[in-house]
């Protein structure tokens, strides 16, 4: 995944789009961008720049302050975020810190409020997980993950069989995460691997 | 941050008794058995499990000499206490408090209904955690665990 991002965007662009979509509903300044991307001040100038040039990135200035966030009315806001969360923001740290335990994985994804990009400094991460995993690994595995974007990771379990008794007779919570915006990072949702 | 601390804070000192700690522990294990029982929902057998771990998480209190005040966030601290309590490993408290929030999202928003692999890690760290307790108290407050030794049969 992180190939991807390499691909796609520069080190700079990447790391700067990484931050803004790990909450795109809050406000950056220049320099604290610059200091939790590591990147120098004026070299995320430039891409701010470029960003804001595109409509991708929005920017404000309030009381003579300038801050910027993703631009929600970009016609492709959610193919960005979404691509951004799956190769180098949110997604790509859960699906890197759930690797040593993917042979007991089936089926990983995000869902809720984070995935619909309304997502609220204060919101849980919201986590589907189907597969062997034992709970207390699951939570531990996602701890490195809760320290590094700052807020808990919420995660639900289902067995595999669990799961798919659970999707064929429609249940509710799971018709509503299907059914509402969310990104699998990994196996399948039709078959889980 | 210790106990002591917490006083004023959610805890007060306030002795126990071996008659109370066995209540505890009485109760504890009902509802841990109870939580064990299939021909009930899992939305039932959650939350019996949960109270069984929120009674050990107090008997813990209690048997070090505290109990919470009441008020908002009291199952969190006791909770949070436990690796203060009866030593666990801090790691652990953050799977323990993930019950805690599930629990009262289904309670008071019915925005939960525990999958059998959730029901079965709730009970297995429920479980857990009361070997642990009564471990600890008979290496620390045997006093509190042993039976009261039976009255002699006086001259």
């Amino acid at each position: 995944m992180e190939r991807i991002a390499a691909t796609l965007f520069g080190k700079t662009r990447r790391a700067a789009l990484a931050r803004l979509f790990l909450d795109p509903a809050r406000e950056y300044r220049l320099r604290e961008l610059a200091r939790l991307t590591g990147i120098s001040a004026g070299a995320m100038q430039h891409e701010l720049k470029q960003l804001v040039a595109a409509d991708l990135v929005r920017r404000s200035e309030q009381g003579g302050q300038v801050t910027y966030r993703p631009n929600a009315e970009s016609p492709v806001f959610d193919e960005l975020r979404s691509l951004v969360e799956k190769t180098s923001g949110i997604g790509e740290l859960v699906r890197k810190a759930l690797q040593p335990a993917a042979r007991r994985i089936r089926l990983a994804l995000i869902y809720g409020s984070i995935a619909k990009g309304a997502n609220r400094a204060r919101s849980d991460l919201d986590l589907l997980v189907v597969g062997s995993i034992a709970f207390g690994d699951l939570v531990r595995l996602l701890a490195p993950v809760e320290r590094r974007i700052g807020r808990e990771v919420s995660p639900r379990l289902f067995g595999e069989q669990d799961f798919r008794e659970r999707l064929g007779r429609g249940e509710r919570f799971l018709k509503s995460v299907l059914r509402g915006p969310h990104t699998v990072l990994m196996g399948q949702v039709d078959d889980p691997r | 941050m210790t106990l002591d601390n917490l006083i004023g804070r959610g805890l007060e000192e306030a002795e126990t008794d071996r008659q109370e700690l066995a209540r505890y522990l009485d109760r504890i294990r009902r509802k841990l058995a109870d939580s064990r029982q299939t021909n009930i929902s899992l939305d039932s057998r959650f939350d019996v499990a949960f109270e069984a771990l929120l009674q050990i998480a107090l008997a813990a209190l209690r048997a070090r000499g505290y109990r919470t005040t009441s008020g908002a966030g009291h199952q969190q601290l006791a909770i949070q206490a436990l690796p203060k309590t009866i030593g666990i490993p801090p790691g652990e408290v953050r799977t323990l408090d993930e019950f805690r929030k599930r629990r009262s999202a289904g309670l008071y928003l019915a925005d939960f209904e525990p999958s059998a692999a959730e029901v079965e890690a709730l009970v297995a760290a429920a479980d857990r955690l009361q070997k642990q307790l009564v471990a600890w108290l008979k290496a620390h407050r045997p006093g509190l665990v042993e039976k009261a030794p039976s009255p002699k049969p006086g001259k």
